[in-house]
């Protein structure tokens, strides 16, 4: 029977995760919209806490304030202003739900100390990301830094659901060992998925370089104009889907009794198919932005489920065996 | 066969408890070095990025700050990679001025040896170190008892291994043994004959175009419209000065030929293939597969360290 305090751990740890991951989708969104530099200054949104709603809320002069600072062509938009400063909001928000994980960690840190260090590590990752998304205003959302911007989150997310299965013992009533090739298996899906997540990155860095460009204002041309960097993420999506069926397969097959391992299983199979329905969505459907950030919200969800299941098959290996 | 066994473990334990020290150094400041560009944006953004006007882009010449740079005193010219990025001026004295290559404003200038990466660099090569021979030796040496721990602790798995409660550091070894071997191989290459110079982010090509003659020289105007015309699919990384013998123009196109990160010698009219060792800087950072080879190399760079912390865990456990 679980403590009380490990429970409250558990839900807390959960919904820490969750949030990151709308915040990976509020994320994509201001940059699928544009919004990046919707506040050109940080933390601060054109000087204020609270952002202005209209154009003669700031001083006449503000384009010629923030050149001078090293933003050229500041326009403000309260859309996209917004946009940005919601997504700052939940910035905010996860700080302070990261920060309360660590101290139900902390309350029981005798009891789980990995659980302790987990939370720890986990709330300097937010408190560095935060950091980072303001290096990422400061570079004029330069595509390289929000690359790094992204992997810090997908850093943060391994070490929340470490953080969560580590006290939940998924597979404590297991009566099958999983065997080794099994999470060898899985731990080469997990690589695979990293790599072509890196790939997919490459993609975006070249969208943002093309939005730019007057000459493909049209996004249906985007995806032939992307090239080969489109065609490497596209023939190794096969690959990465081909391994991954594969071990959902030997997965089933293993969580045979276990509702949640069984769960989480199908839910692997369900990103995999929809990831690769917006995949095709994108050169089908000339990239609609509205999937840019679902795309990344799959792939960010792939890398999860992956750590989950991997972190239950070792959990279940060291439990002791139901008879 | 049991004999055996137990040699193998013995030896894998020695090895590993005798480097330790130089393989934690190497394998820590290799990742590192694996992603030092992006946190050299990080530390500099104001430096390595500039905001977009768009279509205003100048002509490459244009772009040289004469006011700090003379005419006669720039070596080396890198073209803005995307609008986001800053062109890239290095001068006699070996300092690089970043400009805005759409208003041409300086954005900043530091010494070619500043930044994260150069100063990675030098702690991962040694170059901080006034007898460098002895740091070369032992990388050397540790290189090669990284290659015979792996391949040891291969053939321990693989003759009983498995029957051991080491899952994770099974796990981490086995899927870290590929890039690591292709990394040392590439390491055995880089010791065997490619100059220091080579060793340098931009030092290939310079290399490659010195050991190939007769050279012409070119203005950047000529250089800028030979790559637009000949080579539209490319994207130029790194011009020498035409002005002066030997000068070079290393090219990132976006076809097959990328993998072999050419050169190009407008008097020949022709490529410059890069040469086994001139490719092996690409082998030993991930960076022939592009950006996943570069996650992929320095997560098994990481291995390195967490395979010894998943075994001491586990003595531990069963202490």
């Amino acid at each position: 029977m679980a403590e009380r305090s490990q429970v409250w751990f558990q839900r807390m740890a959960m919904i820490t995760t969750i949030a990151v991951y709308i915040l990976i989708v509020v994320g994509g969104s201001v940059r699928a919209s544009g919004a990046g530099m919707g506040c050109p200054d940080w933390p601060k949104c054109f000087g204020q806490w609270i952002p202005p709603t209209d154009v003669a809320q700031l001083p006449a002069d503000y384009q010629t304030i923030y050149k001078d600072r090293g933003y050229a062509n500041v326009i403000f938009n309260p859309v996209k202003t917004w946009t940005e400063y919601f997504n700052r909001l939940t910035g905010a928000t996860i700080g302070i739900l990261v920060f309360i994980t660590l101290i139900l960690a902390w309350v029981r840190r005798r009891a789980d100390s990995a659980a302790f260090k987990a939370s720890l590590a986990a709330f300097f990752l937010v408190g560095f990301n935060g950091w980072l998304g303001s290096v990422v205003v400061s570079s004029n959302l330069h595509p390289a830094m929000i690359t790094t911007h992204m992997f810090a989150a997908l850093l943060t997310i391994a070490v929340l659901i470490y953080a969560t299965t580590r006290s939940s013992n998924l597979s404590l009533r297991h009566n099958l060992i999983p065997t080794r090739g099994l999470s060898f298996a899985l731990a080469i899906a997990l690589v695979l998925s990293l790599a072509q997540i890196a790939m997919g990155t490459q993609v975006r860095e070249a969208v943002d370089v093309l939005a730019l460009n007057p000459q493909f204002a049209d996004r249906a041309t985007w995806f032939a104009a992307l090239g080969q960097t489109v065609l490497t993420h596209v023939i190794f999506a096969g690959v990465v889907v081909l391994w991954n069926a594969g071990v959902i397969v030997m997965l089933w097959r293993w969580a045979s009794e276990q509702t949640v391992l069984k769960r989480l299983v199908v839910a692997l199979a369900g990103v995999l198919v929809a990831q690769v329905v917006m995949g095709m969505s994108f050169a089908l459907a000339g990239f609609p932005a509205v999937l840019q950030p679902l795309h990344l919200l799959g792939a960010g969800l792939i890398f999860g489920l992956q750590i989950a299941l991997l972190l239950a098959l070792r959990d279940a290996r060291r439990a002791p065996v139901m008879v | 066969m049991l004999l055996r066994k137990l040699t193998l473990r013995l030896l894998h334990r020695a090895l590993a408890m005798a480097l330790i020290v130089p393989l934690f150094w190497l394998a820590v400041t290799g990742a590192l070095l694996g992603f030092s560009a992006e946190t050299d944006r990080i530390v500099s953004p104001e430096l390595l990025s500039t905001p977009h006007v768009p279509g205003h882009e100048r002509d490459w010449s244009d772009q040289l700050p004469t006011e700090f740079i003379h005419l006669d005193q720039w070596t080396g010219f890198a073209p803005a990679a995307t609008p986001f990025d800053p062109s890239i001026w290095q001068d006699t004295a070996d300092t690089l001025w970043y400009v805005n290559p759409q208003s041409t404003e300086l954005r900043g200038h530091r010494a070619a040896t500043a930044g994260v990466q150069a100063w990675l660099l030098r702690l991962h090569t040694g170059d901080f170190l006034g007898v460098q021979w002895v740091y070369r030796a032992i990388a050397l040496i540790t290189s090669a008892g990284l290659g015979l721990l792996i391949v040891s602790g291969l053939l321990a798995l693989r003759q009983g291994g498995r029957q051991m409660q080491l899952p994770l550091h099974n796990l981490m070894g086995g899927l870290s043994a590929a890039p690591l071997l292709i990394l040392l191989a590439a390491v055995a290459l880089l010791a065997w004959n490619v100059p220091r110079e080579a060793l340098q982010p931009r030092g290939a090509a310079w290399v490659v175009m010195q050991e190939t003659k007769p050279f012409a020289a070119a203005d950047l105007a000529g250089w800028r419209a030979y790559t637009q015309t000949h080579l539209p699919d490319c994207r130029p990384v790194w011009i020498n000065r035409p002005a002066q013998l030997p000068s070079g123009l290393q090219v990132q196109c976006a076809d097959g030929r990328a993998w072999v990160s050419p050169s190009l010698n407008p008097a020949l009219g022709g490529w410059v293939p890069m040469g086994l060792a001139h490719q092996a800087l690409g082998w030993h950072t991930g960076a022939f597969l592009g950006q996943a080879g570069r996650v992929l190399w320095v997560l098994a760079a990481l291995a390195v360290p967490l395979l010894w912390w998943s075994r001491r865990r586990r003595n531990a456990e069963i202490k």
